[in-house]
C-alpha cells in the first residue's frame, strides 16, 4: 500500500463523515421545525381561544342587531375545531340563554360572554356546508309580560 | 497513533458542535412559543368595541327621546338595554348636559348614572394600556340645541364554564 493510496481512503472516509454530520444536523432541523408548526398550529386551533373569541364576537353582532333582525355568522373554524375536539352534542356547540351567548368548542367546557341588548335571540341553528359552516339566528324584541 | 489521536480530536470537536446547535435550536424554540403564548394567551379584548357600541346606542336614544324627563325614567326600556347585565358585567355609564366629558366624570350632576367603577378611571392616562382598568368610550355632541356629554365603559370579562 503507496502513501498515495492512504491519503485516497482518508479523504472517502472524511467525506462519509461530513455527509453523515450534515444529515444529523438537517434531522434535527427538520424536526425542531415540525415541532414548532405543530405547536403553532395548536395555539392558533386552541378551543378556548377560538371560543373566547366567537363568544365575544357573536355577542357584539347581538348587541348592534335590531329586533327583527336575523343574522348570519360564519362559524367554519370553531364548528370544525368542536368536530376534532369530539364535541358530542353538535346543538351544543353555540348557545343563548339570559342575555349570554356560550361558545362549546371542547367538550367539559365552555366560553359565555353577555351583551346587553335587551332583546330575545331565537331559532339558532347551525347550517353545515352552505358550503362552510354558518350560525343563523333571529334577534326578536323582548316579550314584556 | 498520532494519526489516531488527531482523529479522536476532530471527532470531539464535531460532538461539541451537535450540543451548540441544540442549544442554538432552544433558543430559537423558546423565542417562539414565547412570541405565541404571548400573541394567543391574552386572548382578544373586546371591552373597547363594547363600550363603543354603549355609548352608540345611548347617544341614539337619548336623540330620539322626547324630554330627558322620559329618558331618565325608562332608560333601559326606552333604549333597549339590560339594566340587569350592564349592573352585574361590570358597565358605566355616565349622561350630563351641559358639561364636557372630563368635567362630567368630576361631577356630581348627571342625567343619568350606572356601574359601580370609579368612572374617574376613564381619564387616567396610564390605565389606557393596563388591562385591569375599564375600556371608556367618551363623546360629547349636540342635539336640539343642548350639549350632551356620555362616558361609557366596559369591564366585562369572558366567563369559562365547567360543563
Amino acid at each position: 500500500m503507496t502513501i498515495k493510496h492512504v491519503f485516497k481512503m482518508n479523504k472517502k472516509a472524511g467525506i462519509g463523515d461530513n455527509l453523515m454530520n450534515n444529515v444529523v444536523y438537517l434531522l434535527l432541523a427538520v424536526i425542531f421545525l415540525v415541532g414548532i408548526l405543530v405547536f403553532v398550529n395548536a395555539q392558533k386551533n386552541n378551543g378556548a381561544i377560538l371560543a373566547d373569541y366567537y363568544a365575544k364576537e357573536i355577542a357584539n353582532a347581538v348587541n348592534l342587531a335590531q329586533a327583527g333582525d336575523e343574522i348570519i355568522i360564519d362559524v367554519h373554524k370553531p364548528t370544525v375545531v368542536a368536530v376534532k375536539n369530539k364535541v358530542a352534542d353538535r346543538n351544543e356547540i353555540f348557545g343563548f340563554n339570559n342575555n349570554q351567548v356560550c361558545v362549546k368548542l371542547s367538550p367539559g367546557q365552555k366560553s359565555c360572554y353577555s351583551y346587553f341588548n335587551d332583546v330575545t335571540v331565537s331559532d339558532w341553528e347551525i347550517k353545515w356546508g352552505v358550503p362552510i359552516n354558518v350560525l343563523k339566528f333571529k334577534v326578536t324584541a323582548k316579550s314584556k309580560l | 497513533m498520532m494519526k489516531n489521536k488527531m482523529n479522536k480530536k476532530a471527532e470531539s470537536g464535531q460532538q461539541v458542535m451537535v450540543f451548540a446547535f441544540l442549544f442554538l435550536l432552544v433558543l430559537i424554540g423558546m423565542g417562539i412559543v414565547g412570541g405565541v403564548v404571548v400573541y394567543y394567551g391574552k386572548g382578544a379584548d373586546f371591552r373597547k368595541i363594547d363600550s363603543e357600541i354603549l355609548n352608540y346606542r345611548i347617544r341614539e336614544c337619548l336623540s330620539e327621546s322626547i324630554n330627558l324627563q322620559q329618558f331618565k325614567e325608562n332608560f333601559s326600556s326606552l333604549c333597549s338595554l339590560n339594566k340587569t347585565v350592564l349592573e352585574d358585567k361590570g358597565f358605566t355609564i355616565k349622561v350630563c348636559q351641559d358639561l364636557s366629558p372630563e368635567e362630567c366624570a368630576n361631577s356630581k350632576e348627571s342625567i343619568f348614572e350606572l356601574g359601580n367603577t370609579h368612572i374617574q378611571a376613564c381619564f387616567i392616562n396610564a390605565a389606557e394600556n393596563n388591562p385591569e382598568y375599564v375600556k371608556c368610550t367618551k363623546t360629547e355632541f349636540f342635539d336640539k340645541g343642548e350639549k350632551f356629554s356620555i362616558i361609557t365603559g366596559s369591564n366585562q370579562r369572558i366567563a369559562r364554564v365547567n360543563t
